[in-house]
C-alpha cells in the first residue's frame, strides 16, 4: 500500500482498517471471555438479555459496565450510574488527548467513529502500531470494530446462558467480577507513587460502604484517593 | 428476562452519553484546552483509585477465600501477561475454598 503522506489529509484506507482488525483478534478473544462473564453477571444482577446487550453496544466500556452491575437495583439509580460511568471513563480524555494529534485532519464523521470505538484495548494497540510506524488512521476503527463485535456478541451469549446457571456463587463465578477489577487495577500500577492514593481510596471506600451503603463509596474513594495524589504531588514539587 | 424497562433504558442511555462524551472530548477538546498539569495528574490517578475503591470492599466481603484468591491473582498477574490466568485461578480458588468449608 503506497500513498502520499504529509499532504494534509491523513491516510485512511481499507487496508489500514483490516490491519487494525487483524492485529486485534487475539485480544478480542480474551475480551469475549470477559464479555461472557459480563453477560452472565448482568443476568444475575437483574438485567434482561436485551438490556445487557444494549448496554454493551451503546456504552461499550467494560470497567464502567461491571461497576454498573454493582450499583444496579430497583429503582435503577440512573444518576449514580451516569456519574460513576463518567468518573470511571475520565481516563478516555487522556487516551484521546494522546491520539488527538495523530488523528487531526480526519473528516468529522471518521473522527466521531474513531471516538465511538476508542477503548483501553484499541487505544493501546493503536498507540503501539503508531509507534512502530503505522500511518493509516483506519487502524483504530478496524481494531475497535473487532473489539465491539467480540464484546457485544459475547455479552449476548453470557446473558442467555446466565439464566441457566442457578447459583453462580457455588462456582465462585460471582468472584469473577472482583477478580476482573483486581486484574484491571494491577494494570494501572505505575510505581510506588500510586500506593498512597490507592490505599486511601480503598480505605475511604470501605468506610463509606460500611457506614452509608449504597453506590457512592466508589465515587467517594475514587475522588479522595485521586485528589490526595494530586495534593501530595503538588506539595512535593 | 426478556424485554427492557424504561428506567433501565434511561440509565443505559445516560451512561452511553457521558461515556461517549469522554471519548470524543479527549479527541476534540483536550488539544484545545490550555494545559493544566494538575488536571493531567488527577486524570492519571483516577482509574487506579476508582478501581481500588471498587475492589477493596468487595475483597473484604468475600472473606478469607476472597483474600486468598486476590493474593494469588496479584502474584499471577505479575508473572504472566495473559490476564485470563489470574482470573481463572482466582475463581478456582474461591470455588475450592468455599466447597471445602
Amino acid at each position: 500500500m503506497t500513498s502520499i503522506s504529509g499532504s494534509g489529509v491523513p491516510q485512511f484506507t481499507r487496508d489500514g482498517l483490516l490491519r487494525g482488525a487483524r492485529r486485534t483478534v487475539p485480544i478480542g478473544t480474551a475480551v469475549a471471555v470477559y464479555g461472557t462473564v459480563f453477560g452472565a453477571l448482568a443476568a444475575q444482577a437483574g438485567l434482561s438479555s436485551v438490556e445487557a446487550v444494549l448496554m454493551s453496544g451503546f456504552v461499550f466500556a467494560g470497567a464502567a459496565q461491571f461497576i454498573a452491575l454493582e450499583l444496579w437495583g430497583t429503582p435503577v439509580p440512573i444518576f449514580a450510574l451516569a456519574l460513576t460511568a463518567l468518573v470511571v471513563n475520565l481516563r478516555h480524555l487522556l487516551m484521546g488527548a494522546t491520539l488527538a494529534g495523530w488523528l487531526r485532519g480526519l473528516p468529522p464523521r471518521r473522527l466521531a467513529a474513531s471516538a465511538a470505538v476508542l477503548s483501553d484495548e484499541s487505544w493501546a494497540l493503536t498507540t503501539q502500531a503508531q509507534r512502530s510506524g503505522e500511518r493509516d488512521r483506519g487502524f483504530l476503527i478496524g481494531s475497535g470494530s473487532v473489539l465491539f463485535v467480540c464484546w457485544v456478541g459475547s455479552t449476548a451469549v453470557g446473558a442467555l446462558a446466565g439464566g441457566i446457571i442457578e447459583d453462580p456463587r457455588a462456582f465462585g463465578l460471582d468472584f469473577a467480577f472482583t477478580a476482573v477489577f483486581l486484574v484491571l487495577l494491577l494494570g494501572f500500577w505505575r510505581g510506588r507513587g500510586d500506593a498512597l492514593p490507592w490505599l486511601s481510596g480503598a480505605a475511604v471506600a470501605i468506610a463509606v460502604e460500611s457506614a452509608v451503603g449504597g453506590p457512592w463509596y466508589i465515587v467517594a474513594g475514587g475522588l479522595t484517593g485521586s485528589i490526595l495524589g494530586v495534593w501530595r504531588d503538588r506539595r512535593r514539587s | 428476562m426478556i424485554g427492557a424497562e424504561a428506567s433501565a433504558l434511561a440509565a443505559i442511555a445516560a451512561m452511553a452519553i457521558v461515556t461517549y462524551a469522554t471519548r470524543l472530548g479527549g479527541l476534540v477538546l483536550m488539544p484545545r484546552l490550555p494545559s493544566r498539569p494538575w488536571l493531567e495528574t488527577w486524570i492519571g490517578y483516577v482509574p487506579g483509585c476508582v478501581l481500588a475503591a471498587i475492589v477493596a470492599p468487595a475483597l473484604l466481603k468475600a472473606g478469607l477465600p476472597g483474600l486468598a484468591a486476590g493474593a494469588l491473582a496479584i502474584v499471577l498477574a505479575r508473572r504472566t501477561s495473559n490476564l485470563l490466568v489470574p482470573l481463572a485461578a482466582a475463581v478456582a480458588v474461591v470455588w475450592l475454598l468455599r466447597s471445602l468449608t
